[in-house]
């Protein structure tokens, strides 16, 4: 089963970036897992000063500290792959943010390119982050699409590491006309489908955790509203420190509303994972 | 555009030619177009292309070789249809580079494909091509039969072989590699240079044929829903051509005339109409896939998950009657809704058993997985005619090995206790061995999945493995016996399944019936098998010429109702019989109502099982009926084996702590005058007169004195207070129209029925008198019956179009508005003309359904067929055409997104009532049985004609209605 052995924190050297610093030493710690520090300059500096510039305190034996020339995001998903790296941890505004190419302000333009492509599970600290550790409880969107049982997954995996419980949460938004959500559905009868369904929701994204893992689920809750004020409210409520959601990977093209939402307004951790690309499945019927 | 604009464009083109060819042609249902692939069909370059990719090929792999050491060449037979033949140049040098474990970088591929062109155009000038004449002379007579020709090829320079051979005048159009390089076209096995090629033709895809030489291009016809795709084994590779799904393989085209195309062509429509096939695998379609492409036997049903289950998959065997109490725990977690568990009823819920066929295969140590990372393809077909489920899927594991899997499966109707599987494995391009493990008992699964089972025993030798366990709550003990056999390439498993309701000692009966299987009987089994289901469909099938769709879609539904229903008059059918675990295995009137009318008419002796089931729950009924203070026998609005009901009151939500009560158990009463209904139904249609007088008068009359006791008594008047009539979301209600007149009936049968017998007589009248003073509402001067007493003054909601056929879950949330509110969830006043086809005028038919059906959100699958039938009977073409359509295709297009449960039954039994008592207007009569005369004008608009048969009264008859015959005889 996939672990979290392998953190990877990309740094810019601006306070921005930094945020993930403490966080990032932190999940290392708890997780027992190697974090690779990527600072892409073009010159490199000597490890000390490195270390300082990227306000990075010394003496952690696990860390490892890397100087690549080039890009910052494509040498950051270059490391991602060269490490086997399972989770990037970043700040959703580097130096990039602070020049002011961003989306609206919320993400620098690095990070987007690194939550769009990233093959690994990203940990974002959006604007609003405020650190508080150790993390106490986590909450996962569930909503049925491919995206969110693998985020689902992810979040299965990292609660269970860490021990702490989490919370599944499927909202269901009626006046939203998308009518391939899970939920949505004829209401038939409450106690004859409702809840095999919500089992499915949760089942699909249990595939390959063990039963162990699959302990740290503490409650499966339905709510009804807008998904990104039901995951917010519930995040206020509860105090969570991190939340998981699925998207589908393409931040200026898509619509990924409730993403978008989240990155302005939550005050947690985004634990972001993107939907692989889906076969598509072709019944030979109907006229 | 991408492929998939492309598709839709093809689509689009589709329904424009439709438009225009409206007459007869595009009817009957001809061939239109032949598609031809250029290279090995038409034109011979494929040695000069092969040679050209030696030339290329062989140098990569020399500059490739590790230092010194040797290299295997390029083989221009093997390695040239293996890899690259039929595909775009840089898909076919990928993919040969790839297997033999050479990347390229971009430029290096580009520079690589660029020296095979030239090679090759060298090779062209200097060898000139030529042509078979064979095709030539095809070509020639399907253009003189007015049939289109295009030519499509991946070869970018299509038009200059062409030119060259002197064929280019032969077709209507031409497409070659620089147009899929133009208009972005994927390359074969894609379907978007077969579909453009169709559109250019302005012919469907359906009508057009394929004629390929390539496996890769015989896919790309097959993906394109191509009427007819033939193979050209130009030596060798028949077996791969047949496998990418080759309707016909021939050595030349000079074999086939135009005659022999059209054959094989409506053949092959024929044979469309009896399968119902998946391409592709997506893990979160899965669920609805395992309900749609379940077996089954009625004795038992296996959910249709592929046999090396991937991570997530419903793995479901049900036997029919093994129940045990509910179970609300989860390994994992508490869910959101808490369903009280039933007062412990130790038969609250259909259980899941383990899944019988179960298998894990590896190469080299590799898993397959379709999920995992060597899952490269799925392609599930169902053969409803012998109900043998079929998968064929594609395996990637380390090394590029790619591995073929062919699995069938069924449930043997021949003999209930057997299951039949077989997997054979085919490595397509490697010589590693295929390691199966057909193991069916994990400890860790059945204790994380199985919490109602406790395991009694597991042995295993390399012949046979059993596994026996019990259920927890109501005791029942399972035996499943594994027997493998090793052939070929794979394996073939027999197993044997008893229950302790079968057997008194049912791991004992399960060994015997294991030990007197041998593998050598496999296909005489299968065999047997298969003539139990052409018997079935003898009398079942409905046939729609012309509309292989149709006929496919009525044929699933048959094949659905068929598999839960049993020898076995303990058991009924549950709502999803045993295709899922909604509704629980729980029996509703949906049995009765919704699917016991094509069991009248097409396997009576079934329906008369069905009626067993209900004779034998009266005691449940009886008490249940006593615990309310009523005589008499009230069945329950859920049921399972006792008869005891099984519906909570209340569902509570956990998350806001809302609690969200449930009045059908307790007031949905209807169902007992439903039974006694379909009791008088079954005996009209079959006149068996030793049921009715034996337990058929025991449930009519059991039946009417609950409604004796139950009516309350008004001045002169009888009413029934307090009720949920079919529409579920109005409770507590006075004088439903539904269930007055179901009471009555009931009252009114049973009377006739003792008076008739002699027996009861001081009991007859009373039911006679009280069904004479019932309170059954009329239609008003306006011709509408009122629902219930104060529906016409409940407020108006005005019901938004998107939710007319799409309830959203918020229903069940406000229910307490909905109650209020003229807003219905099905079909209830207009089940009456249903149920009662001749108890009402046309006129107040019609005005009932211009009233109800604009109010009625269709919350549930029962109600598009009940309004399709209506409309049908009054002539509303378009409405009937819609709900019909809608029902047919039910569970085919997830329509209520709920299919993953299971299958909707009563949908489909009312899909087939809406056809024969709707449109076709089939009456019973003293004199026989007999469609409406003006049937043939309401046939749905682009039939020609539909033929079935019907038992009645134990004789078959033919039922044939057609617009031709109608016009012959003036009507």
């Amino acid at each position: 089963m996939k672990t979290f052995d392998t953190l990877l924190l990309p740094l810019d050297g601006s306070p921005e970036a930094a945020k993930g610093v403490g966080c990032a030493l932190w999940l290392a710690e708890a997780l027992g897992a190697t974090l690779h520090v990527l600072h892409a300059a073009r010159q490199p500096l000597a490890a000390a000063e490195a270390l300082a510039r990227l306000h990075l305190p010394g003496g952690h034996a696990r860390v490892i500290l890397h100087q690549m020339p080039g890009q910052a995001d494509a040498a950051t998903l270059e490391a991602v792959s060269a490490h086997g790296v399972d989770l990037v941890i970043m700040s959703a505004r580097g130096a990039s943010a602070s020049a002011g190419r961003n989306l609206e302000q919320r993400l620098g333009s690095i990070a987007q390119v690194v939550i769009e492509r990233s093959p690994a599970p990203v940990l974002l600290l959006p604007l609003q982050y405020r650190e508080v550790l150790p993390w106490t409880s986590m909450l996962a969107a569930a909503s049925g699409e491919t995206a969110a049982d693998e985020a689902l997954k992810a979040a299965v995996g990292l609660a269970a590491a860490l021990r702490i419980p989490l919370t599944i949460m499927h909202a269901d938004d009626a006046a939203q006309a998308d009518n391939r959500r899970p939920l949505r559905t004829y209401a038939d009868a409450a106690y004859h489908e409702y809840p095999h369904r919500m089992e499915a929701l949760v089942k699909r994204g249990l595939s390959g955790r063990s039963a162990d893992e699959s302990g740290c689920i503490e409650q499966v809750l339905l709510r009804h509203g807008d998904p990104a004020d039901i995951l917010l409210a519930q995040v206020e409520c509860q105090g969570c420190s991190v939340l998981a959601l699925g998207w589908h990977g393409a931040l200026g093209a898509g619509r990924a509303l409730v993403l978008k939402r989240l990155l302005e307004e939550a005050g947690c951790a985004l634990l972001l994972v993107r939907g692989v690309e889906r076969q598509a499945v072709k019944l030979n019927v109907g006229e | 555009m991408t492929a998939h604009e492309m598709l839709a464009a093809a689509m689009n083109g589709r329904k424009e030619t439709a438009v225009e060819e409206g007459g007869s042609a595009a009817r009957t249902g001809a061939l239109e177009a032949a598609i031809f692939d250029m290279d090995g069909v038409v034109t011979r370059t494929a040695g000069l292309h092969a040679e050209a990719w030696k030339q290329t090929l062989d140098d990569i792999l020399r500059r490739h070789a590790p230092d010194g050491a040797s290299w295997q060449a390029f083989d221009v037979r093997a390695d040239y249809l293996a890899y690259v033949d039929g595909k775009p140049r840089r898909d076919g040098l990928r993919s040969f580079l790839r297997a033999r474990g050479i990347q390229l970088g971009d430029a290096e591929e580009e520079a690589a494909a660029e020296r095979k062109d030239q090679a090759f155009i060298t090779l062209l000038r200097a060898q000139g091509a030529s042509t078979y004449p064979g095709t030539l002379a095809l070509i020639g007579a399907l253009r003189r039969r007015g049939i289109k020709t295009a030519v499509v090829t991946s070869s970018r320079h299509g038009r200059q072989v062409l030119g060259e051979a002197g064929a280019a005048g032969l077709f209507d159009a031409c497409m070659d590699g620089m147009d899929l390089q133009a208009m972005a076209l994927a390359g074969k096995p894609d379907p978007a240079m077969f579909l453009k090629a169709a559109q250019r033709l302005g012919v469907p895809p359906a009508r057009a044929m394929v004629v390929e030489d390539a496996a890769a291009g015989v896919q790309a016809g097959r993906r394109g829903d191509f009427g007819l795709v033939v193979g050209v084994d130009r030596g060798g590779n028949a077996d791969a051509l047949r496998r990418a799904g080759a309707d016909l393989v021939v050595k030349d085209l000079d074999e086939l005339d135009t005659d022999r195309v059209e054959a094989a062509y409506r053949s092959r429509q024929r044979e469309v109409a009896w399968r119902i096939e998946q391409e592709g695998f997506d893990a979160a379609r899965e669920p609805d896939m395992e309900s749609l492409f379940a077996v089954g036997n009625g004795y038992l049903g296996v959910r249709g998950v592929y046999d090396i289950p991937p991570p997530g998959a419903q793995c479901d065997l049900f036997v029919a009657g093994i129940y045990d109490a509910k179970r609300g725990d989860l390994p994992y977690s508490e869910l959101e809704f808490l369903a009280p568990e039933r007062d412990g009823d130790p038969f609250a819920e259909l259980v899941p058993l383990p899944f019988p066929f179960r298998l894990q295969a590896s190469v080299g140590g590799d898993p397959l997985d379709l999920s995992g990372p060597s899952g490269r393809g799925l392609k599930r077909v169902l053969d409803l005619r012998r109900a043998v489920l079929h998968a064929d899927a594609l395996f990637e594991t380390a090394g590029g090995r790619q591995t073929s899997l062919r699995t069938r499966r069924c449930a043997s109707l021949a003999d209930p206790h057997l299951l039949l599987q077989e997997a054979i494995a085919v490595p397509l391009n490697h010589w590693a061995s295929v390691e199966f493990d057909a193991a069916l008992f994990d400890s860790a699964r059945f204790a994380a999945d199985h919490p109602q089972l406790r395991l009694l025993e597991h042995m295993a030798t390399p012949e046979l493995e059993l596994l026996c366990f019990a259920t927890r709550a109501s005791r029942f003990d399972i035996a499943i016996a594994s027997r493998v056999v090793r052939i070929p390439g794979g394996i073939r498993r027999l197993l044997s399944i008893f229950t302790s309701r079968d057997a008194a000692d049912p791991k004992q009966a399960c060994l015997a019936h294991s030990r007197a299987l041998s593998g050598a009987d496999f296909e005489q089994r299968l065999d047997e098998h298969a003539a139990q289901w052409d018997r079935f469909w003898e009398a079942a099938d409905i046939q729609v010429p012309g509309h292989p769709a149709v006929e496919q879609a009525l044929r699933f539904g048959s094949y659905h109702l068929r598999l839960p229903a049993g020898d076995d008059p303990r058991v009924s059918i549950g709502a999803r019989g045993l295709s899922g675990r909604a509704y629980e295995g729980h029996v509703f009137w949906d049995t009765e109502i919704f699917m016991l009318p094509f069991f009248l008419h097409a396997d009576p002796a079934r329906a008369r099982t069905l009626l067993m089931y209900r004779h034998g729950t009266l005691p449940g009924a009886r008490e249940r009926a006593a615990a309310t203070g009523f005589r008499g026998a009230c069945f329950a609005w859920e049921s399972t084996l006792t008869g005891r009901d099984v519906t909570p009151d209340k569902v509570i939500l956990k998350s806001t702590g809302k609690e969200i009560p449930i009045f059908t158990g307790r007031q949905q009463i209807h169902v007992t005058a439903d039974v006694a209904y379909a009791v008088w139904r079954y005996w009209e249609a079959t006149g068996d007169d030793g049921f009715l007088l034996g337990p058929g008068a025991q449930i009519m009359f059991e039946t009417a004195r609950f409604w004796a006791s139950r009516v309350e008594r008004d001045g002169r008047q009888y009413h029934i207070r307090g009720v949920v009539g079919p529409d579920e979301y109005h409770h507590d209600v006075n004088d439903n129209a539904y269930t007055n007149w179901m009471a009555r009936h009931n009252l009114d049968r049973a009377a006739f029925l003792a008076r008739q017998s002699g027996v009861h007589a001081g009991e007859a009248d009373e039911w006679a008198d009280i069904a004479q003073a019932m309170h059954v509402p009329q239609p008003g001067k306006d011709g509408v019956i009122e629902q219930f007493e104060g529906f016409f003054a409940l407020d108006d909601y005005s019901l938004p179009v998107a939710e007319r056929f799409k309830a959203p879950v918020n229903r069940l949330f406000d229910w307490e508005q909905v109650n209020r509110s003229k807003l219905l969830k099905q079909a209830d006043v207009l089940m009456l003309p249903l149920l009662f086809p001749d108890a009402f005028s046309d006129e107040v038919v019609v005005a009932n359904y211009r009233y109800y059906e604009p109010l009625t959100d269709h919350g549930s699958s029962l109600s598009p067929a009940v309004h399709a039938a209506i409309a049908a009977r009054v002539g509303m073409r378009d409405d009937a055409e819609r709900y019909w359509k809608q029902s047919l295709w039910l569970d085919l297009s997830n329509a209520m997104d709920n299919s993953m449960l299971g299958v909707h039954l009563a949908a489909m039994g009312g899909t087939w009532q809406a056809l024969v008592s709707g449109f076709l207007g089939v009456r019973m009569t003293a004199q026989g049985i007999k469609s409406d005369p003006r049937a043939a004008s309401r046939l749905p608009r682009d039939w020609e004609s539909v033929t079935l048969r019907m038992a009645y009264r134990g004789h078959t008859h033919a039922i044939s209605v057609s617009r031709e015959a109608a016009k012959d005889t003036g009507s």
